[in-house]
């Protein structure tokens, strides 16, 4: 979809990845295929490098503040360098989700 | 560790199937905010509950400080969930917990005071820590039993260790 083409070339431009999956998770979330409101993040870069994990998650928001302001609701990251993929090339399991957005008294 | 990561996601599903729609719980431990309408007061500037100095004294006022969806009987998205189990994990049952779906002025502070767009946010003796996927990252590789052991807080993780031990002799 758009927002995940811009998510895409954002991140590229900011990160120069060496493996980048962005995943619209909106579909775990109780929203129908394609809304691109909850999406996951995996990008290897080596912009990384000596930053701790709150660091690097600055890093990827920084390049996404505009979609963060409007309509990405939820970002999952993981944020490694290209030595630590290699070791460990594994995602953690995604928690499950609770309908957080169905219990918002209104959607923003 | 991540066998009991796992548990923790299996335990979220299981809360959620028996949880039922209606009667969310409205009470939290110490949410501070809940008072008279704290919303009400004006736009979150000056004394509302999303200034910096509201958000300052919730952060400051407890070692563990936890904003999320829901409560922590009752966590309403995954991600906020997941840091209930992991703190529950290590035994950390008493913490501030404040519920950003009750108070869309604290909502927008909270994101305005650490610069950080999502929710859930986990603050340590009020320095903010990161959301659910840097406090999994922190469980996994032994962080947050060093940062409790700051905060004179023992991780129940500890004892776990101990307890497989002495199963072993």
């Amino acid at each position: 979809g758009p927002l995940a083409r811009a998510i895409r070339a954002k991140l590229d431009a900011a990160l120069q990845p060496t493996h980048l999956q962005v995943l619209d998770e909106s579909p775990r979330h109780g929203g129908p295929p394609g809304a691109e409101t909850h999406f996951a993040v995996v990008v290897v870069s080596g912009h990384f490098s000596g930053l701790s994990p709150l660091q690097r998650h600055r890093l990827v928001h920084a390049a996404l503040r505009t979609e963060l302001a409007g309509p990405l609701h939820a970002l999952a990251i993981v944020a490694r360098t290209p030595q630590q993929w290699e070791s460990d090339p594994h995602v953690p399991p995604r928690p499950p989700c609770l309908g957080g957005s169905k219990h918002e008294r209104h959607q923003d | 560790m991540s066998r009991l990561v796992r548990v923790a996601w299996r335990l979220a599903g299981a809360t959620a199937a028996g949880r039922g729609r209606a009667g969310r719980a409205l009470s939290q431990a110490g949410t501070g905010t809940g008072g008279g309408g704290g919303g009400a007061e004006g736009g979150g500037s000056g004394s509302g509950s999303g200034s910096r100095e509201a958000v300052e004294r919730l952060v400051r006022a407890h070692p563990v400080v936890v904003f999320m969806k829901g409560s922590p009987a009752q966590p309403l998205c995954g991600f906020s969930n997941a840091v209930v189990q992991i703190l529950r994990l290590h035994g950390v049952e008493d913490y501030r917990a404040h519920d950003v779906l009750q108070d869309p002025d604290l909502r927008q502070g909270i994101k305005n005071y650490s610069n950080w767009p999502t929710i859930p946010q986990v603050y340590l003796n009020g320095e903010f820590v990161g959301g659910c996927d840097i406090l999994l990252q922190m469980h996994q590789n032994g962080d947050l039993v060093e940062e409790l052991k700051k905060l004179g807080i023992r991780s129940a993780l500890l004892d776990a260790e101990k307890e497989k031990d002495q199963d072993k002799k």
